[in-house]
């Protein structure tokens, strides 16, 4: 059996502009978390942001895009996800760099790569 | 104050479990539990006080007069029933079989008392909630109730087939948003602004 697999996406607009908010200090890239290779029987996965955000623990039950969840982050951290199932939970746990490196397949270049580079070194 | 985190949070996470758990109550084993929660212990006790053998015998006595020389049993009372009971009766007791086999075989014991305990954590929860919303920055106690109250539960109760949904009750939305309003209604002023953006803080 697939071990599912967390991982993670700069959010491009549809021009394939890097989306941020920018503020004094930092960058915050918009970025697209999901879980590939979910069972079927999946519901929910819930993720543990970096402890800094309002509300950390977040919640995504649309299997139709891999549990996707939107939100910004200006650098590495931890993520860690529990995929909710009928069979149980299983819980895993990331960088969000590795996570990205992998959603992205490896292809970042130009601004892409930039981007990441500023964004684990932060 | 249309997107507040916490209106948000209230709306994504925790109001569609807390209104699916209400839902609990119309699943076909948690009220086939109740009836036959019910049925079981009065059944006992009527045995237990000498009524249901009497009951027996006046059910025989509607059709004709009891035959003292056998004990009376639902097979002997149901032959000695009128013709036009007969059959209505016999529906009743066999439906009564065919519920209580299904109920055993779909371990319908085993999850009408889970869902109980979850309607019952849950039911705590909304208790608890409105001490949560009363506060400036209700967002730590509200995660703090989804992460060691609600999901916990919910979890459970979906591996041991107690809660029937993947994981929120169908077409709850416009119950969630009614619910929605009454709480902002009567919380939201205290809630402290924050920013809109969703950034880290540090």
């Amino acid at each position: 059996m697939n071990r599912p697999e967390l991982v993670a996406r700069f959010d491009l607009s549809p021009t394939g502009e890097i989306q941020a908010i920018v503020r004094p200090k930092h960058r915050h890239y918009r970025l697209l978390l999901s879980v590939r290779g979910t069972s079927d029987d999946t519901y929910a996965v819930t993720y543990q942001l970096h402890e800094s955000y309002r509300d950390p623990v977040r919640e995504s039950v649309d299997r139709t895009n891999d549990f996707q969840l939107a939100f910004t982050s200006y650098g590495d951290f931890v993520v860690q996800a529990k995929v909710r199932s009928k069979s149980g939970t299983v819980t895993l746990a990331r960088s969000l760099s590795a996570a990205l490196t992998d959603g992205h397949e490896g292809s970042m270049s130009g601004p892409l790569k930039a981007a990441f580079e500023e964004f684990a070194r932060s | 104050m249309s997107d507040h985190l916490v209106r948000r949070t209230l709306q994504r996470d925790v109001l569609p479990y807390l209104l699916s758990a209400r839902r609990l109550r119309r699943q076909w084993f948690y009220r086939l539990h109740v009836v036959f929660g019910y049925t079981t212990d009065l059944i006992a006790a009527f045995a237990a006080i000498g009524v249901a053998t009497p009951f027996l015998s006046l059910l025989g006595a509607v059709g004709q007069p009891p035959d003292h020389s056998v004990s009376p049993s639902m097979a002997s009372s149901l032959r000695t029933l009128p013709t036009w009971l007969i059959y209505p009766a016999a529906v009743v007791v066999v439906a009564w079989i065919v519920l209580r086999v299904a109920f055993n075989r779909e371990e319908g014991q085993k999850r009408a008392v889970l869902a109980k305990s979850c309607t019952r954590v849950l039911h705590r929860v909304e208790a608890q909630l409105a001490d949560a919303l009363a506060k400036p920055d209700p967002m730590p106690a509200l995660t703090g109730l989804l992460e060691t109250d609600i999901r916990p539960s919910v979890d459970r109760n979906i591996q041991e087939d107690a809660w029937p949904w993947a994981p929120f009750a169908p077409q709850i939305d416009d119950e969630v948003a009614r619910e929605l309003e009454v709480l902002c209604k009567r919380y939201e002023r205290d809630w402290a602004p924050t920013d809109p953006a969703d950034i880290r803080l540090h």
